[in-house]
């Protein structure tokens, strides 16, 4: 659908006014008294408003104060129509349709009016119009366009919206609904039987084990009615097996009896025969102890008779020890005798060789004392010594190399003999070949015989020459003066005379230390004396040189080792007699004892001997022996008939088991108490389970059960149909959603890509936006950061509603769409924004018919491609 | 002599699986069988009627049970002689010495409670062997009878006896089972001159004159001919012998095995189950096989469900049903089903036909989708 042109004519506040619309963007200026809204309003009023209507807003169209009629023509193409539409209202009402193309016709009045409405039917979707149509004041609001057919056909090739299939989706969400909450959980009836299940299953299987029980209850007590029977046989028997072992008990006491009888006469027998065995080995006992009496007695006399002539022998080996003792002793003096006399005479010897000696060392420590004596004489006597002798050396050298320099100094005379004639210089006859040099230091005088005799005086000599001699002999001279010598030779000479006293003294000095050794030269004289003291005490003259040789020494020592070994080889001796002697005072000593004891013994034996010999009398004169030999046969004999029998009687009880009877006996008792123990137990359990069974019979539990398994079958059969139909509807319900998202997805989107478009030119390439299958923006994503539309400032929203709209106008096919009318938006756009906005009209201007009322077209002044009309 | 077997009245019994409606009406059916056997005895002037064991589905049964017993055989003018078989055996637990039985049982009603012959009726004895617990250590039937003489002219002995006999008994080690060529012998040695036997809830002639009467009313899916009682005619001097089987029971269970691969399967499949009698009285198990388009099976569905109301049970036997849905295109071409749905539609169909485990929820989901866009559009 477009607009060309409209013209108003007493319309509100216009007397006469044509727009002509470009088929881009239209800036409709009008300042709002003159009405720039009433090209908005009359074009409504067209479409809607009879030409007879006198409603209160067609009432008000009608400029103030002046009776005319408003009239409205507007002259447009829709679809392959192009009409003028005129129509007046109030006065002199018309209608009137002038059909252009595409083929002329020409209608008026209602039929007008009905044919303008079905034009538009044909050929332009009204809701379109309507949102594209955004009246002062509605520029927040985003326009209805979910219904709009015109936008379907541009979003989906099928032509379908994913609000087509509402009732289906309802029938699916009621149905889903049965089941399950909005949130996916199980609900209604398929909660309520899921929910009941558990108890169900619980109470049947608790009235399923309490059959079981009872059931095993009824075996439990069969099969102790069964164990009662047997434990009441097996009572009879045990009462049978007492019967029979206590019979067999009495039986068996019987013999046992016999048993004991027997054996108390065979232990009186027993003890019988002690008795007679005892008297009878009394009396043997007393015969033998006669017999050992009298033996002991003739012993004990031999015995006395041997000892006393023993103790006469060892009196006689006494006497004759004593008598060894005696003369071992005397031998023992005379050795010692002769030792002393030995030792006296070593030591006297010994004595003079010491004096002999020590004279002798003396004698040669003397002669090295004054050899001494003599050296240390020499060496007082001469005070040069080698060192000395060095210095002086040392001196004459240095007079030599002053005088030396000084002859150097001096001039010298070269003289050859040339012939044969003697020349003679300073005494000196030169020889013919050679030739002789000469230093004048002194007057020189030169004699050739017969010719010439040249003194020559040398010269001035430097005088530090001559102080330098002169200094030098000085020095000599002091210390020649000094030593008391003439010259160096015979310092020398004096040196050497002291250097060899010095050896003399060092010699002597050493050769008395020798001599003297560690001993001192005192003690050696007090030696002497003391040795010589000695002699003269032994009755020698002290100054006897009688000389002792080692071998007297070694003689006397040897008479000495020998008389004192006599000694102790006597000692032992005596020492060994006096041992004898000891020996046998003892011996003789115990011989004397045993003659006592043996004399003792003898009469002790005498006396036991008479005393053993009265009693056998006197017992023989009670019981012969033969009597008791005879008594004590028999009472063996009885008792050996007594034990046979005992063994019989033993044997007759033993062969009774009394043993095993007695068991058995035991067993059969205690048998018989736990049978009947069993037999009470028994009753009881078979009492209780009676009791229990009867308990539960009278319970119906069959019919319980029954009616839990009823209910708990019907349960999970319902249970599990309900769970088919709801996982059927639950299936269904999430394949037609994500089918119905997915086809809305792709619904939306290219209205979704357009408003992105267009919104980025405000926004900034950070928008996105979402849209609801009702083609309604949701929320505004900008910079990830997401707003829902309401949230927005109005001015976000007045444009995005707008762009909405722009977008529509864009998508929807030029010929099935209708112009955009914006009467005075923007009011909350800042300028910034409003430029951009200029930017996307502009843009939408290209593709489709925009017409915007305004006061103020400075608004508008960037927007391209636009044309500006003014009303008025 | 004439007299009514049977067995195995199993009352007390109840059947779970039935639904909550039927439930107590099979409950009394088992009793209201018992009131038309004694219609049955004094119609046929039978003398007595011996009733084979299992009389009582348990020893654990409400003791209420022996009231209603004892009102539904008051009306009997015959004795009735009850056997204790593995169910409701002699054991400590026995319903039969329970005091509401002991202190109020008619005195026409007698329990073989060891097996000394028991004289119904004057010239005719019974030999019962009951069953004293529910794991007898050997033949029951073949330690009461073996001391037994020749029967003389003019009297009849019967035996009575509850187990598997040996030619039917799969579990040969077992303990209890009767030995069948002992009962021969009985039978050829004229020491008994017929066998009644309980434990089997279908009617079976083991041999000659040795039969189990079964349930006079079904309870289970797997007999082949409950509901029936024994009519017994034996001559006293001939000993010869006549069986008569008659159906008593009113109750049906059965098993309907059904191919189901398109629209048209499924109509004859409810014409099959339209014809059934009785439906108030029978139960069924479906076994369903095949491959169903969504729009035949959600027929099924409701057919199934129809049914449900109408019979006892309808129940599909789990273990042997395999019925797959498809996703078939004309079911869905009517609908218009466009965008999001077609494609919801498409992937469902794919894991429909997937060999997973969400295969079923995805049929069932396809089930739904059909449904509900059968009804939004």
């Amino acid at each position: 659908m477009r607009l060309h042109s409209i013209t108003l004519t007493d319309y509100r506040g216009i007397t006469e006014s044509t727009v002509e619309f470009g088929p881009g963007v239209t800036i409709v200026e009008g300042p709002n008294e003159i009405g720039k809204s009433s090209i908005h309003q009359a074009i409504t009023q067209l479409r809607e408003d009879k030409a007879s209507s006198r409603k209160a807003s067609v009432k008000d169209t009608q400029p103030v104060g002046s009776d005319v009629g408003p009239q409205v023509e507007l002259h447009l193409s829709t679809g392959d129509y192009e009409v003028r539409y005129r129509k007046r209202w109030l006065k002199q009402p018309f209608t009137e349709l002038h059909i252009l193309a595409p083929a002329p016709e020409q209608l008026s009045g209602d039929e007008a009016h009905e044919r303008f409405l079905s034009l538009l039917e044909e050929t332009v979707d009204i809701d379109l119009l309507d949102a594209l149509d955004v009246a002062q004041g509605r520029s927040l609001a985003q326009a209805p366009l979910a219904e709009i057919k015109a936008l379907h056909g541009a979003l989906n090739t099928s032509g379908e919206a994913p609000a087509d299939h509402d009732a289906f989706l309802d029938r699916v969400e009621s149905e889903y609904l049965r089941f399950f909450t909005a949130k996916g959980k199980e609900t209604g009836e398929l909660k309520k039987l899921t929910d009941e299940l558990p108890a169900a299953e619980e109470r049947h299987r608790t009235l399923d084990e309490r059959s079981r029980d009872m059931d095993a209850l009824v075996e439990r007590h069969a099969r102790a009615a069964d164990r009662l029977e047997a434990v009441r046989d097996q009572l009879t028997a045990a009462v049978t097996e007492r019967e029979e072992a206590e019979e067999a008990a009495k039986a068996v006491s019987g013999l046992k009896t016999e048993f004991e009888r027997a054996a108390e006469a065979a232990d009186s027998a027993k003890r019988e025969e002690e008795r007679a065995a005892e008297a009878h080995d009394r009396r043997s006992r007393l015969i033998a102890e006669t017999t050992a009496a009298d033996e002991a007695v003739k012993e004990a006399a031999a015995n006395r008779t041997t000892v006393t002539e023993s103790e006469r022998d060892q009196d006689a080996v006494v006497a004759r020890s004593q008598r060894a003792l005696d003369a071992r002793q005397t031998e023992l003096e005379t050795a010692r005798t002769e030792a002393k006399t030995a030792s006296a005479s070593l030591a006297h010897a010994r004595a003079r060789r010491e004096v002999s000696e020590l004279r002798r060392r003396l004698a040669s420590i003397r002669e090295q004392e004054s050899r001494a004596a003599d050296a240390r004489a020499t060496i007082g006597s001469i005070t040069v010594t080698a060192k000395d002798v060095d210095h002086l050396g040392g001196l004459v050298t240095e007079v030599r190399i002053a005088q030396k320099a000084k002859t150097a100094a001096a001039a010298h005379i070269i003289a050859r003999r040339l012939g044969d004639t003697d020349v003679r210089i300073d005494g000196t006859t030169l020889s013919e070949t050679t030739d002789a040099e000469f230093a004048v230091v002194n007057d020189t005088s030169i004699v050739i015989d017969s010719v010439v005799d040249i003194t020559v005086r040398p010269g001035q000599s430097p005088a530090e020459l001559d102080r330098a001699v002169d200094r030098a002999r000085s020095e000599l001279d002091a210390e020649l003066e000094r030593l008391g010598v003439d010259s160096l030779d015979q310092a020398r000479e004096r040196a050497e005379v002291r250097t060899n006293a010095e050896a003399l003294l060092a010699e002597a000095n050493s050769t008395l230390r020798a001599l003297i050794g560690d001993d001192d030269r005192d003690r050696l004289d007090s030696a002497l004396s003391r040795a010589e003291q000695l002699i003269v005490e032994a009755g020698e003259p002290a100054g006897s040189d009688a000389e002792v040789d080692a071998t007297t020494i070694d003689e006397l020592e040897a008479r000495v080792d020998t008389t004192t070994a006599a000694v102790d080889t006597a000692q032992d001796a005596v020492d060994k007699a006096r041992a004898a002697l000891d020996r046998t005072r003892a011996d003789r000593d115990q011989a004397r004892v045993a003659a006592v004891r043996a004399q003792a013994q003898h009469e002790q034996a005498m006396t036991a001997l008479e005393n053993l010999t009265a009693r056998l009398a006197a017992d023989r004169d009670a019981h012969s022996d033969e009597a008791l030999k005879d008594a004590h046969a028999d009472a063996l004999e009885q008792s050996q008939k007594r034990v046979g029998e005992v063994e019989a009687a033993r044997a007759r009880y033993e062969a009774a088991d009394p043993e095993t009877l007695e068991m058995r006996l035991q067993n059969a008792l205690q048998l018989l108490d736990s049978k009947q123990q069993e037999q009470e137990t028994g009753r009881q359990e078979v009492d209780r389970l009676s009791a229990l069974i009867d308990d539960r019979a009278a319970e119906g539990i069959y019919d319980r059960l029954k009616a839990a398994e009823e209910s708990l079958d019907s349960l999970r059969s319902r249970l599990a149909r309900l769970r088919r139909e709801a996982e059927a509807v639950r299936l269904l319900r999430e394949t037609v959603l994500a089918h119905k998202e997915e086809a809305q997805r792709q619904y939306v989107a290219p209205f979704k890509e357009q408003i992105e478009r267009l919104g980025r030119v405000i926004f900034g390439q950070g928008l996105s936006v979402e849209i609801s299958e009702d083609l309604e923006i949701v929320s505004r994503t900008l910079d990830g950061r997401t707003v829902s539309f309401e949230s927005l400032s109005d001015g976000t929203k007045e444009q995005l509603a707008l762009i909405g709209r722009l977008a529509v106008a864009t998508l929807v096919d030029e010929s099935s769409g209708a112009p955009v009318i914006l009467d005075d938006a923007f009011g909350f756009a800042d300028e910034k924004r409003l430029s951009a906005l200029n930017v996307i009209l502009g843009n939408v201007g290209r593709n489709a018919q925009v017409i915007l009322l305004t006061c103020q077209p400075d608004r508008f002044a960037r927007l391209g491609g636009a044309r500006t009309v003014s009303l008025g | 002599m004439r007299f009514i077997a049977t067995g195995d009245w199993q009352l007390g019994m109840t059947a779970h699986y039935l639904s909550p409606e039927a439930r107590p009406r099979f409950h009394r059916a088992r009793l209201d069988v018992v009131s038309r056997i004694c219609e049955l005895a004094e119609e046929q002037d039978a003398e007595f009627v011996l009733v084979c064991g299992d009389v009582f589905e348990t020893n654990q049964l409400d003791r209420a049970i022996i009231a209603r017993t004892f009102e539904a055989l008051a009306s009997f003018t015959v004795p009735v002689v009850l056997l204790p078989g593995n169910h409701d055996p002699l054991d400590a637990a026995s319903i039969y010495d329970s005091p509401a039985f002991t202190s109020r049982v008619p005195d026409h009603i007698h329990v073989l409670r060891d097996s000394d012959p028991f004289e119904v009726v004057p010239g005719v004895e019974i030999v019962g062997a009951p069953w004293f617990s529910k794991h007898p250590q050997g033949d029951l039937v073949a330690a009461a009878t073996t001391d037994l003489a020749e029967v003389a002219p003019g009297s009849v002995r019967i035996i009575a006896g509850h187990g598997a006999v040996s030619v039917l008994d799969p579990d040969r080690e077992s303990l209890a089972t009767i030995d069948t060529d002992h009962l021969r012998a009985l039978l050829r040695e004229d020491r008994a001159q017929f066998v009644a036997l309980g434990d089997r809830h279908a009617t079976f002639e083991v041999a000659d004159r040795i039969w189990y009467p079964g349930a006079p009313e079904v309870t289970s899916r797997r007999e082949d001919d409950p509901g029936n009682v024994l009519l017994v005619d034996i001559d006293a001097d001939t000993h010869a012998t006549e069986v008569e089987k008659i159906h008593l029971g009113t109750w049906t269970f059965s098993v309907i095995d059904a191919d189901l691969n398109s629209a048209a399967d499924v109509d004859e499949f409810e014409q099959r189950m339209n014809a059934v009698a009785d439906k108030d009285r029978t139960a069924v198990w479906l076994i369903l096989r095949g491959t169903l388009p969504t729009a035949a099976k959600a027929r099924l569905d409701e057919i199934l469900d129809h049914f449900t109301d109408l019979f006892a049970l309808v129940s599909l036997w789990e273990r042997h049903t395999d019925l797959a849905v498809i996703a078939a295109d004309e079911d869905f071409a009517d609908l218009g089903l466009s965008g999001y749905l077609q494609e919801t539609l498409d992937e469902l169909s794919a894991r429909a036909a997937a060999e997973d485990d969400t295969a079923i929820a995805a049929q069932d989901a396809l089930g739904l989708l059909y449904r509900f866009a059968r009804s939004s559009s």
